[in-house]
């Protein structure tokens, strides 16, 4: 407990000089070469892949039976790894995500918190009752069985011969596991159960071991999975059937192979419909239809077969509750098929909007990155949860049960589907390692989310992006927030620290330091460049730098490596004229200055009426009486002429512009370099904006003072007037001093009785 | 991964959910009262009264349930609370704003406060059922500084 750190803190603000060693550099602008590493043959200077860059590729062909009656998956599955690192490799690694709901799981071990903080389930969890986790029942190749060894999540395969450099490894492992029930215990896959009319509706995902990355900056990523910190996969093409309950629908990554076989020709029909549909999307299967097959209960069962190239993982959803409907979004590469799959649980919310968020989604990010390279990209209904797969994903939103919603609901689904839908940009495609990183896909998606759901609908009220809000999350103490560039798994405020905040850093860079035109090339070069590789920060941020000619060492630095905030004041305004020398001109000025005063002066005013001695006698008058100091003497005009003739032509303009100057003084006070963007407001009330970047405080990082020149007089400054540094501290962006009202006071001074209702579609129908 | 929706759950220490967080502005007027700015993820609350209290909120739909807002001040009374002096203060209830980006703004106010001495502030909000729940306040005004309560920290005192 910090008894007197309030007094303390004030003292040494601006915070970072403390305990520094003073004879290094730790000015703001230093290169960033000691933080992110070296360039070389698989990375270069410029951010893009090097010449000697390669990635491993892992093939799978999958066999998947469904267990409807015990919700239970079990699975055959042949890899092949193809080695194209220039590295021997004694073992290969995979992931077995599923263990994390083990029994032994260490993630259960390594929780922390006192018996305080626990409550009848997180004892339960002390024993957890469901039998999760994968069982592994056979790994062997065309040899016999495999050495194998199951490290948590985590499962080595002992190879008898090191793969070589170029070399191949077929291998087969069979397995089975529990599908969590995703309703009570939770997860990112699981089911959902119905109980109305007895049906299951499974999302399921990391359901087969998974071959980790091998690579030039991890070697293996084999870090365990603990929960927060997801997947870091390799590229390879799949090839799954799933076996389900005759009357089940399947959603998949990838192609539907025998639609023909699976599909009923009216489905067919429709289905071929919808390919050429843009505007409207075409029911494959109707909420009629959909109502009808969830009485079902056929015997048997039938296999769906999906294809998939280029993907790094592969997800699947299955239920007799889905209705499906699908519309094509053209491309110049290509057409790909919008698709969307739901309970009518998920109406009417679902039919108006999924499938045509997930168009409009494909649309603004191609537009920033590169056309989508897959065939279909697909919106699963999914309650509460939003869950990304390469072409597929499971997202929230819920009417109520009488078929209205609130407009946060419409607009949390809307966000949710944006969302995941973009995944497939950053992380399915642009490969980045979300073990490690989790700001590298969250961040650059929230970021693009931002510019989507600001396209799809005026003043969408999206919940990140502008500069303003992640201000509350970024001025408080530092004790308890890290810098961006923290391992997943570490990072303290989940949702602020890798999503808010490089969503707001990307914005800030590209609408305030870069500007559009520099940074979307930039972007759109580092999506291209990385699009189906595995990038690394440096990757990113060398390409920005290098694309568009801005040192952005010091934004990295700021906003990446540490946790910095803006609060940049305006600490004092001095007015200043230039003395033109011209002896009528500064004596008239005097003159002026005096009469004001004398008439100021309380005494004069009152004694302007009366009769001075001296108004009475003549005698006691002299040379003074009558002498006018504010006149211009021979001798002035002289020197005045001298003066002018040895002006430059310059000079003499710049004296007869008779300009206003203003020395104004800053500092620094949140310690993130910013820009420093002014509204000048003159006695006329005319505005000029000026934006001098944040270079201006390359020499010192905390105080700077400069001058500005202007024709007119100055009313009033601002700093930072369109909201877009995310300055902490408004009070002193002010001058004169002008106190904003806090949103306390907003609150406690607005209408309370015009409060709108949110759902007053609801209204509507009850009358 | 996000979640907008209602999910957090203890047995995996699984987060698909990505907040987590409440931030409190208390600000200690020149006029000397108390002016205090809750804010909320809406769903998280929603979610952690089915949880606790078997109750959907239903913040901001015509369904919200009739004492919501009293319920809301309720639990907020038992998580949370400002020692002044080494007395606990009384804070009224002046409502809420439930907007369309989720984030959920409850005002509370205490009208004049005595000259302060020492202070202890409470906030375990959420915790319970949010084992990575971490609860900012900003202390405004003179008192400038501000801190961070979670589930094993969930008091602090200054003098
Ligand atoms: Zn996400």
């Amino acid at each position: 407990m910090k008894l007197y750190l309030f007094k303390i803190t004030l003292l040494f603000i601006p915070i970072g000089l403390l305990g520094q060693n003073p004879n290094l550099n730790y000015n703001k602008f230093k290169q960033l070469k000691e933080e992110i590493a070296t360039p070389n043959n698989y990375r270069t200077a410029s951010g893009a892949p090097g010449h000697e860059y390669y990635q491993n590729e892992a093939n799978y062909v999958m066999n998947l039976m469904s267990n409807d009656q015990e919700q239970k998956i079990t699975g055959e599955e042949t890899i092949t790894y193809v080695n194209n690192s220039p590295d021997q490799l004694e073992y290969l690694w995979l992931q077995l995500d599923q263990n994390k709901r083990a029994q032994n799981s260490e993630s259960f071990i390594i929780r922390t918190g006192g018996i305080k903080s626990m409550n009848t389930r997180s004892i339960k969890q002390l024993d957890p009752d469901f039998e999760g986790g994968f069982n592994i029942t056979e790994v062997k190749n065309k040899g016999g069985e495999l050495d194998y060894v199951i490290n948590h999540t985590m499962m080595r395969i002992n190879l008898k011969k090191p793969l070589q450099p170029g070399g191949e490894f077929e291998f087969s492992i069979k397995w089975w596991y529990n599908i969590n029930n995703r309703m009570e215990i939770g997860g990112r896959s699981g089911y959902e159960y119905f109980e109305k009319d007895d049906n299951y509706l499974y999302t399921i995902a990391q359901f087969f071991p998974r071959m980790c990355v091998y690579n030039d900056v991890e070697g293996w990523q084999n870090k365990q999975f603990l929960g927060q910190g997801e997947f870091t996969l390799p590229f390879g093409d799949y090839e799954v059937n799933i076996t389900v309950p005759t009357d089940h629908v399947v959603s998949a990554t990838g192609e539907l192979v025998n639609a023909s076989e699976i599909l009923n020709s009216k489905q067919l029909e429709r289905f071929e419909a919808a390919k050429k549909s843009e505007n409207e999307p075409v029911f494959i299967i109707n909420e009629k239809e959909a109502t009808k097959n969830e009485k079902n209960r056929k015997k048997g069962m039938k296999t769906w077969q999906f294809k998939a190239e280029n993907v790094r993982d592969f997800g699947w959803a299955s239920s007799r509750k889905f209705i499906w409907d699908a519309m094509v979004v053209k491309q110049e590469t290509g057409d790909v098929l919008a698709m969307s799959f739901y309970p009518k649980e998920g109406n009417p919310l679902w039919e108006q909007y999924s499938t045509k968020a997930v168009a409009q989604t494909l649309k603004t990010y191609s537009r920033h990155t590169f056309d989508y390279p897959y065939p279909v990209a697909i919106s699963v209904h999914s309650k509460w949860i939003g869950m990304e797969y390469p072409m597929i994903c499971f997202n929230g939103g819920r009417p109520e049960s009488d078929g209205t919603y609130s407009e946060r609901t419409k607009y949390g689904m809307i966000s949710v589907i944006i969302h995941e839908v973009g995944h497939n940009y950053f992380p399915m495609i642009i490969n980045s390692d979300e073990r490690q990183w989790t700001w590298m896909d969250e961040g650059l998606n929230t970021f693009l989310q931002f510019i989507t759901e600001q396209e799809f609908q005026d003043d969408y009220p999206s919940r990140r992006g502008p500069a303003y809000k992640i201000v509350n999350y970024m001025k408080g103490n530092k004790e308890n927030i890290s810098p961006i560039m923290t391992n997943s798994e570490s990072i303290h405020q989940f949702g602020n620290n890798a999503y808010g905040k490089p969503a707001t850093a990307m914005n800030i860079l590209r609408e305030t330091i870069m500007g559009r035109e520099l940074f979307d090339y930039a972007f759109k070069c580092y999506a291209n460049r990385w699009m189906f590789k595995h990038p690394s920060p440096e990757d990113l941020f060398r390409t920005m730098e290098d694309a568009s000619a801005i040192d952005l060492d010091w934004f990295w630095r700021g906003w990446f490596y540490t946790t910095d905030h803006v609060d940049i004041s305006i600490d004092e305004i001095k007015h200043y004229k230039i003395n033109n020398q011209n002896p009528e001109l500064n004596k008239k000025d005097l003159e002026e200055k005096f009469i004001e005063i004398k008439k100021k002066d309380i005494s004069n005013q009152k004694n302007s009426n009366n009769e001075t001695y001296m108004d009475k006698d003549e005698k006691l008058k002299d040379f003074y009486t009558e002498y006018n100091p504010f006149k211009v003497t021979k001798n002035e005009e002289k020197k005045y002429k001298k003066f002018k003739e040895n002006l430059s032509e310059e000079e003499s303009e710049i004296l007869e512009e008779n300009l206003n100057f203003y020395e104004i003084k800053f500092s620094n006070k949140g310690g993130l370099v910013m820009p420093i963007i002014l509204d000048f407001e003159f006695t006329d009330e005319t505005h000029e904006v000026l934006r001098i970047p944040a270079e201006i405080w390359q020499t010192n990082n905390f105080k700077i003072t400069k001058v500005f020149a202007f024709k007119k007089e100055l009313k009033q400054v601002e700093l930072d007037p369109y909201l877009e540094t995310a300055d902490t501290e408004r009070k002193n962006n002010y001058w004169p001093n002008k106190i904003e009202p806090t949103k306390f006071e907003l609150y406690k001074y607005k209408d309370r009785h015009s409060k709108p209702s949110s759902n007053p579609m609801q209204k509507k129908s009850k009358k | 991964m996000i979640n907008s929706f209602l999910s957090i759950y203890l047995l995996f220490n699984f987060a698909i959910h990505e907040h987590y967080t409440t931030i409190t502005n208390i600000n200690f007027s020149p006029e000397k009262n108390i002016e205090i700015v809750m804010e909320f993820t809406a769903h998280d609350l929603e979610y952690y009264f089915e949880k606790e209290y078997h109750k959907e909120l239903k913040l901001g739909s015509i369904n919200e349930l009739k004492d919501s807002d009293s319920l809301i001040f309720e639990y907020i009374s038992n998580h949370f609370y400002i020692k002044l002096n080494n007395s606990k203060i009384t804070l009224s209830y002046l409502g809420k704003e439930v907007n369309n980006d989720e984030s959920l703004l409850i005002y509370l106010e205490k009208k004049s406060f005595k000259n302060l001495k020492s202070l202890e502030i409470l906030n375990d909000l959420l915790c319970k059922h949010f084992p990575n729940q971490q609860n900012i306040v900003h202390l405004e005004g003179n008192l400038k500084n501000s801190f961070i309560f979670n589930s094993k920290e969930t008091i602090h005192k200054f003098k």
